[in-house]
């Protein structure tokens, strides 16, 4: 029964809501509190296969990476948010097809201002959405720094997300929609044009987005042998990936060797 | 970018090695502001791993051995008289005696039928087309004989259809190879990108990988520098726990522990489950060795059955042992892995209690190893430190560290834009420290090897194992060899490929003190040459060998005129755990901060739960849900290892 309650996709955001922000610790606490939540989920029995999607931001610091990623999660945007605050992730789950998909949002943490990304960030992303302030020509011709960095380091057939934000400033746009839909066209990638402040196509990105995810493969069991490192010290901190599947899609099937070499 | 850095932080933290990113984590954890640099442009100094690409230009940086020339002097006016400067490296200088070699390309029938799958490659682009023809040509150069009757089926594609193979028995040798290498390196970027279009049944056939292939795939390499595991209860697993930074990471268990013995690879039983149904040892044998690691785990209660050969080695004291010689081999090589001539009976026992205990933790071996390669570790570390609000700058070169004559205290750094940049601690790894204040340092080298091998050094019927195999010298005295050996799966090397990783303390250079064992276990010759014996064998099909400064446990002292608030962080150490940087990390950190706890948990989710009424039943009651079964049951199976070993003696 545990986990029917979260699997309902408005719960996260209403808890999010009940909480005050005090403190940094605090804050973080609450984003961590989504991802951990969606872990424990393991829903079988909703009937709705649940795939977790590892999606990375990118894009020039100040384009609204982090509202994009509020007004999606909370549907809340703070004009103050402040840019040393770096979440570490943010989830939302939203149905799609005969899957829930879980969205692990993993955000920059301020490592891109002086354009130090680790790989690691990448890992395992099944999409990334790269983001442009439609008013800044100079965060538009970044962006293509992005898309490079992400095809050195990011996995191979992740879905690309383009979205010029700030549409609402669009009388002092210096981007124009056509510019963005050649470039995103010419690498495959979605694009739209967002407004974090005014909820625009917000939605939309991440239906776009769900929309290119291929369906989980069920031969897979997502179960890759992968082992997180649980705070536990009893037995059970032992969690093989049997409930973090799909955050690593790419991986190979390989526990039930590790099972049977324990034998 | 237009982003100006702050001029003030509380600790700046220069390299991002793992004990400076363990101590950059613990600082922003703790409230301090962090600045974290490296004038690299990629995490981790000598922790780091590179995909093939990345690791040919690492490669070819350090063989150019030309000093840096646009030494820029400007900052030393930017010193104020009352002030001192102490300049810092600007050049690597720990890598040394750096080979690469590139054996010959297989092409065999399979490989030739492969050709059907090739239209679906997309064409190279210009540059990668020419990187191809250029390596080609060279490699032909390079080497005398060709093998007539084959060609390359990736190269006919698009890029030059004449090129048959290269390198068949000669090696290229590192002056031919680097050359080209470059050029790989340049183009093998792009290249990479085109992977994804690689038709994924032909990577799961059975076949001969070819160079080209190898470059191709290079960005399914992570290649780490330094090789180590995580001891499954050893001071990093702790730590990555209690710091909540294990959320940002994932491990594979190292599947088995092998040892080499009269020329042969094989399967070491070390748990119980092992050892009862290993093939290799008679019933005897199995008694004999449950019996003796049953008194290893709590050996100190029974002082009465060492005490007598304290003053022995542990290999005089296994001799005394009821084991026959095969076991005494498993438990000194493989299992405790000590030397055979210096270490002590305690010594030995407490290492093989260690082995022991970290059996079943995470499943049948003591050891885990991180997903994408050790050098994830520090960049999770950074990446907490980032969450905390730490800044990173990766190609941030810091020129000086500028110390006040009067009070000795270091108070800046001026970096490479002349920004100069004040705090309260500096970190500092020792790379980057210049010879004036390392003169009366010692330090000690690492040798390493890294190759890429088309089949297991033991053939299990499994393809995805991880294996360690410790290889004993052949001269008493010097030092074993560690092999680890890692499968696709762990995300460091192409499929079909393994990667294999030996590491030892220097005595010579990493190519003297390695080549013996990579000849034994490997395949460095051609089919025709090879004996049948050889053709078993595993096929290196390239190679890299490297000495890397050992700058571990040097005293501080050692260093000239460091001010007191600068801490210095060593670079990797031989040892096959972590241990060393976590404590080194520790140490630091609570010299710098006495008061503050070291890296408590990063808000933990279930904290929060438990605030919320209505959740925490829920939560409180996962720990124990049948939902974790699937894991659970790995764990009970594993957990046969450490657990039942104390039973055993009941069995007999």
């Amino acid at each position: 029964m545990k986990g029917m309650k979260q699997t309902n996709p408005g719960t996260t955001e209403s808890k999010l809501e009940t909480v005050h922000v005090t403190s940094m610790d605090s804050l973080i606490k609450i984003i961590m509190l989504p991802l951990q939540t969606a872990l424990k989920i393991d829903n079988p029995r909703t009937g709705l296969a649940k795939h977790k999607l590892k999606v990375c931001l990118l894009g020039d610091t100040g384009v609204g990476k982090s509202s994009i990623v509020c007004r999606f999660v909370q549907d809340h945007f703070d004009h103050n948010i402040s840019p040393t605050i770096g979440a570490s992730f943010m989830t939302k789950t939203v149905p799609c097809g005969n899957e829930l998909h879980k969205f692990l949002i993993w955000d920059t943490a301020g490592q891109e201002r002086f354009h130090s990304l680790a790989p690691m960030y990448y890992r395992g992303s099944a999409a990334a959405v790269i983001v442009y302030d439609i008013t800044k020509q100079d965060s538009f011709h970044t962006l293509k720094k992005w898309v490079k960095e992400l095809k050195e380091h990011g996995p191979e057939n992740i879905v690309m997300a383009i979205a010029g934000n700030k549409c609402d400033l669009s009388d002092i746009r210096e981007v124009p929609l056509k510019d963005a839909k050649e470039y995103a066209e010419s690498i495959g990638a979605i694009v739209v044009e967002t407004s974090a402040k005014n909820a625009v196509n917000i939605e939309e990105l991440f239906q776009g987005i769900s929309r290119q995810i291929p369906p989980l493969d069920p031969h897979e069991n997502g179960n890759n042998g992968a082992i997180k490192l649980g705070k536990q010290t009893s037995q059970t901190e032992l969690a093989t990936d049997a409930d973090l599947d799909g955050v690593d899609i790419v991986l190979s099937n390989q526990l039930s060797e590790l099972a049977l070499s324990c034998m | 970018m237009a982003d100006n850095l702050p001029s003030e932080f509380d600790v700046v933290v220069i390299g991002t090695g793992l004990p400076e990113s363990i101590i950059a984590a613990a600082c922003a954890r703790s409230g301090q502001s962090v600045l974290h640099v490296d004038s690299k442009n990629y995490y981790g100094g000598n922790w780091a791993s590179f995909s093939f690409s990345g690791l040919l230009s690492w490669i070819k940086e350090n063989q150019q051995k030309t000093d840096v020339s646009d030494e820029w002097d400007d900052w030393r006016k930017l010193i104020l008289e009352n002030e001192e400067a102490i300049s810092l490296n600007k050049k690597e200088k720990t890598i040394q005696h750096i080979e690469d070699f590139c054996f010959g390309d297989q092409d065999s029938a399979e490989g030739v039928e492969e050709a059907g799958a090739l239209p679906k490659l997309p064409v190279f682009g210009a540059a990668g087309a020419e990187g191809f023809a250029q390596e080609s040509e060279e490699a032909r150069a390079a080497v005398e004989s060709t093998v007539p009757e084959s060609t390359e089926p990736e190269k006919a594609t698009g890029t030059e259809p004449a090129s048959a193979r290269e390198g068949s028995d000669a090696e290229i040798t590192s002056e031919d190879t680097s050359s080209h290498s470059a050029a790989l390196g340049e183009s093998a970027g792009e290249l990479g990108q085109t992977e994804a279009a690689v038709p994924e049944a032909s990577a799961q056939e059975p076949k001969k990988i070819t160079y080209s292939q190898i470059v191709r795939e290079g960005r399914r390499f992570n290649i780490d520098l330094v090789s180590k595991l995580l001891f499954s209860r050893g001071l990093l697993i702790d730590l990555l726990i209690k710091s909540n930074v294990s959320r940002y990471a994932e491990f594979k268990n190292v599947t088995q522990i092998l040892a080499f013995r009269e020329g042969k690879v094989e399967q070491v039983p070390c748990s119980r489950a092992d050892v009862f149904n290993s093939r290799q040892l008679a019933m005897v044998e199995k008694r004999m060795l449950m019996k003796f690691l049953t008194f290893c785990l709590d050996y100190e209660q029974h002082p009465e059955e060492y005490q007598d050969y304290e003053n022995s080695t542990f290999a005089e004291f296994l001799r005394t042992q009821k084991l026959t010689p095969s076991l005494q081999h498993f438990i000194l090589h493989s299992i405790a892995m000590v030397s055979e001539t210096d270490c002590s009976t305690l010594e030995g026992l407490q290492a093989t209690k260690k082995f022991l205990q970290c059996l079943g933790r995470y499943g049948n071996t003591p050891f885990l190893f991180p997903l994408y390669g050790q050098g994830e570790i520090p960049q999770c570390f950074c990446r907490l430190c980032a969450v905390f609000g730490g800044i990173y700058c990766l190609r941030h070169p810091v020129q000086c560290l500028v110390v006040d004559k009067e009070s000795g205290r270091c108070k800046a750094i001026v970096d490479h834009f002349g920004q100069r940049i004040s705090a309260k601690y500096f970190i500092v790894e020792d790379s980057y420290l210049s010879e004036s204040v390392c003169t009366n340092v010692h330090y000690r080298q690492i040798s390493r090897a890294v190759l890429i091998t088309d089949q297991s050094v033991l053939n299990t019927g499994s393809e995805q194992q991880v294996s360690i195999l410790t290889v004993p010298p052949v001269d008493l005295g010097k030092p074993a060899v560690c092999v680890i050996e890692l499968c696709s799966s762990t995300m460091t090397c192409m499929k079909g490929t393994y990667l294999v990783h030996l590491t030892c303390p220097s005595t010579k250079t990493a190519r003297e003190d390695l080549e013996p064992v990579v000849q034994k276990l490997f395949n460095v010759n051609t089919e025709k040459d090879a004996e049948n014996e050889e053709l078993e064998k595993p096929r290196v099909l390239w190679a890299v060998y490297f000495n890397m400064r050992d700058s571990s446990g040097i005293d501080r002292n050692s260093y000239d005129r460091l001010p007191s608030n600068v801490y210095v962080c060593s670079g990797p150490d031989s040892a096959l755990g972590n241990d060393c940087a976590v404590k080194q990390a520790e140490t630091i950190f609570q010299e710098m901060f006495p008061t503050e706890e070291f890296c408590p948990p990063a808000p933990n989710p279930e904290d929060i739960i438990y605030d919320e009424d209505e959740i925490a039943p829920e939560e409180s009651g996962f720990s124990n849900s049948p939902e974790t079964k699937p894991e659970a049951s790995t764990e009970e199976m594993s957990s046969g290892g450490s657990a039942a070993v104390e039973k055993a003696d009941n069995e007999e």
